[in-house]
């Protein structure tokens, strides 16, 4: 536009009206032409570089958008058995207390079977200080009572010691059970653990994608893919559990 | 090339997915390689190796990817004879146990490789603290981990309740034989101030005596079965014979009667000729089960045997086999002896000489002392995997899995938290009596068979002079005693 204005105004004063008038429009009209194609080439080219960044900007979105839909496929499987490890973990952990807790209830029957077992051998014990004490052996007719109670204590201790016996066995399992359990949990809480860090690490290329695209920045884009891969291995590893 | 790069990120992306989309169907670990076999060799008895396999082996093969195949060995020499065709010709075997006494034979022989050049110094430095102080030691030679403990047995005295207190009510009815006997043989009788202890935790070689004669000369009613009458036998054994628990009887009552390690082992020691001048009472007057005195002896197979049979009042046992005696151990184990609640344990009697002092008491007051095996893990020169076979061995060895261990087949657990925690962890009365008994005898006194013993043959050289002590007529005094040593050392010398 100052080309223009700077073109019309000086022109017009210095030049004669009549001589300058058939040679001055054609003139005029060429620089008009000439400024005209200018123009146009730089519009052409201002729409070329517009869409050669719109060209950009689409095909970082495509690329975004195909590295999202790759991640958060994986991330919701991720999730899935990631959720599937974690309730074999707590699966193997809950039966584990279960199983101790079970085995604390039958050492406490076990006790008590125990305290019953102390009184009666007291009673036991008791009758054959007597016998002694009086010089009677257990045959004795003058001592047919005290052998009686004697033989009935010694069937109840015989019985307790099969009894608590049998309890032993019994907690031996559990607490065997308890143990087993618990190793168990190890290797699915491990796998789960790892998932969960491969899903954090997923959510945070996925935030570094989506920056990517408001900031059109094709270095996010590669920083946010390389993340995700990093996070895919992780939870890869989760599976082979190598390490 | 970019587009291709791309492309190729695309089809990896989508293989990723689908891939995890698979993993949703199968979450548990995957086993991609073969399963590897391995070969652990063990001195156990079938039912012990099954219950190992069982209980430990299958569990840390499922994990690992590994079919265990458990070698038996009879004998610790076995399994040193097993390492040495295994050095020669690798056969694929991960993990053996040895004992202490030949440990250093396979270690000197180069059959093992050391724990440390298995593990990294993390899993040392967390190994270390683990296991009994006194078990490290053992497993450590010249500042280098060779083994990784596994368990430890020591001889403690088994002896039945109403048995006990039978020769407590009973033996002085019994004194004046007694004292004649004893007077046979040191010219004195019993010491002047003798009673019987009432707990066998507390007695000597005299208490022992007396109790014998006691046992030996009166029906046995805690012996008879309900409806029997009741009969008159020695109740009493000792293991005897060639065999290594005859050996361990022979020089733990050596030590107790005031050998020390360092002495050396001399035919003429103090100590052998006061406990030769011992046997020769015990069997001039038969106070041992019958099966003592016969010229093949008994082992501690049949010594347990005449236990569970209610035969017997005393005898030393381990702790595997006072787990077997009682039985209820486990479910699937042997039935124990009937009565099994007459059971009780107690540390080794302690020694004390026949000859007496001017004051009419023993001359020479020992100690209760009991020879202690510590058994290891240890890892084969050519073993495959040393460091799984590291792994191994802790999983085996883990707190729970010892404790199990423990309970089902029997040991004196090595590991440091549960020697802490004994009285918590193994609840049963009669378990808690027996470790009671064993830690108790490793506090009082406890050791190691001498190396030479075995090396130099003089297991079998004690046997042939005990035996000669013993033959008949059997000389029981102090002098006597002394001649039969003398002329034995005189044939053994004109033998070399």
């Amino acid at each position: 536009m100052a080309a223009d204005g700077a073109g019309t105004g000086s022109g017009a004063e210095r030049s004669p009206p009549g001589a300058v008038e058939a040679r001055e429009p054609s003139s005029d009209s060429r620089e008009e032409a000439r400024l005209l194609r200018e123009e146009v080439l730089i519009q052409r080219e201002e729409a070329h570089a517009r869409d050669l960044r719109e060209e950009k900007s689409d095909r970082l979105k495509n690329r975004v958008s195909v590295a999202a839909v790759i991640l958060t496929t994986a991330l919701s499987f991720i999730g899935n058995v990631k959720s599937e490890r974690s309730d074999a973990a707590s699966g193997a952990g809950k039966a584990s207390e279960a199983a101790r807790q079970q085995a604390a209830e039958l050492w406490s029957y076990y006790q008590t079977k125990i305290a019953e077992r102390a009184s009666v051998e007291i009673a036991r014990d008791r009758i054959r200080l007597d016998l002694s004490r009086r010089g009677l052996q257990r045959d004795d007719p003058e001592a047919k009572l005290d052998a009686f109670k004697l033989t009935s204590y010694e069937e109840r201790l015989r019985d307790f010691d099969l009894e608590t016996e049998k309890v032993f066995f019994r907690v031996q399992e559990l607490e065997r059970d308890q143990d087993v359990r618990a190793r168990q949990a190890i290797e699915p809480a491990r796998a789960a653990f790892r998932y969960e860090l491969g899903s954090k690490i997923i959510t945070l290329a996925l935030i570094l994608l989506s920056v990517a695209i408001l900031s059109n920045s094709e270095w996010l884009l590669g920083c946010g893919i390389g993340l995700g891969a990093a996070g895919l291995l992780v939870a890869l590893n989760g599976w082979f559990l190598f390490f | 090339m970019r587009a291709n790069l791309l492309r190729a990120l695309l089809v990896a992306g989508i293989l990723i997915d689908v891939g995890f989309l698979l993993i949703n169907l199968s979450p548990a670990r995957p086993h991609l390689s073969a399963r590897r076999k391995a070969k652990v060799v063990m001195r156990a008895s079938a039912a012990r190796v099954a219950w190992v396999k069982q209980n430990q082996l299958d569990e840390f093969g499922a994990a690992n990817d590994i079919d265990f195949e458990v070698v038996p060995a009879k004998s610790f020499e076995e399994v040193l004879e097993i390492l040495r065709q295994e050095k020669a010709h690798p056969s694929g075997i991960l993990l053996a146990d040895i004992d202490d006494e030949l440990a250093d034979n396979a270690r000197s022989e180069g059959l093992v490789r050391s724990v440390q050049s298995a593990a990294s110094a993390a899993e040392l430095a967390a190994m270390a603290p683990t296991y009994l102080p006194e078990a490290m030691s053992r497993a450590t030679s010249d500042g280098t981990i060779w083994f990784i403990p596994k368990r430890a047995l020591v001889d403690v005295a088994v002896w039945l309740k109403p048995a006990v207190e039978d020769a407590y009510l009973h033996w002085q009815e019994l004194r004046p034989q007694i004292d004649a006997a004893l007077k046979e043989a040191n010219g004195v009788g019993l010491p002047a101030s003798y009673q019987l202890e009432k707990s066998p935790d507390h007695w000597d070689t005299y208490d022992l005596f007396v109790a014998a004669w006691t046992w030996a000369h009166r029906p046995a009613e805690w012996a008879a079965a309900p409806g029997e009458a009741a009969s008159t036998a020695p109740r009493m054994a000792f293991r005897t014979g060639n065999n290594e628990d005859a050996t361990d009887d022979l020089f733990g009552a050596f030590f107790r009667l005031g050998m020390k390690v360092d002495d050396p082992l001399r035919l003429d020691a103090r100590p052998v000729l006061d406990w030769m001048q011992w046997e020769a009472l015990f069997r001039k007057h038969h106070l041992l089960a019958p099966e003592c005195e016969k010229p093949e002896g008994i082992d501690s197979f049949g010594v347990n045997s005449l236990l569970h049979e209610r035969k017997l009042a005393w005898a030393p046992i381990d702790q595997a086999d006072s787990l077997w005696l009682h039985g209820g151990a486990r479910r699937d184990g042997d039935a124990g002896m009937a009565g099994a609640s007459d059971l009780a344990w107690s540390t080794m009697p302690a020694g004390a000489s026949l000859e007496m002092d001017a004051r009419r008491e023993p001359a020479r007051a020992g100690r209760s002392f009991s020879l202690e095996e510590v058994h290891f893990w240890t890892i084969p020169i050519h073993a495959p995997h040393p460091g799984l076979a590291f792994q191994l061995a802790r999983f085996l060895t883990q707190t729970g899995l010892h404790q199990r261990e423990t309970e089902a087949v029997g040991l004196l657990p090595v590991r440091q938290d549960l020697r802490d925690e004994y009285p918590v962890v193994f609840r049963l009365e009669w378990m808690q009596q027996m470790l009671d008994a064993s830690y108790r005898q490793l506090d009082r006194g406890s050791g190691d068979l001498p190396d030479e013993v075995t090396d130099q043959g003089l297991d079998k050289q004690f046997n042939a002079l005990r035996e000669r002590v013993l033959s008949a007529p059997v000389e029981v005094t102090a002098a006597g005693v002394r001649a039969r040593v003398q002329s034995f050392e005189k044939e053994a010398a004109h033998g070399r």
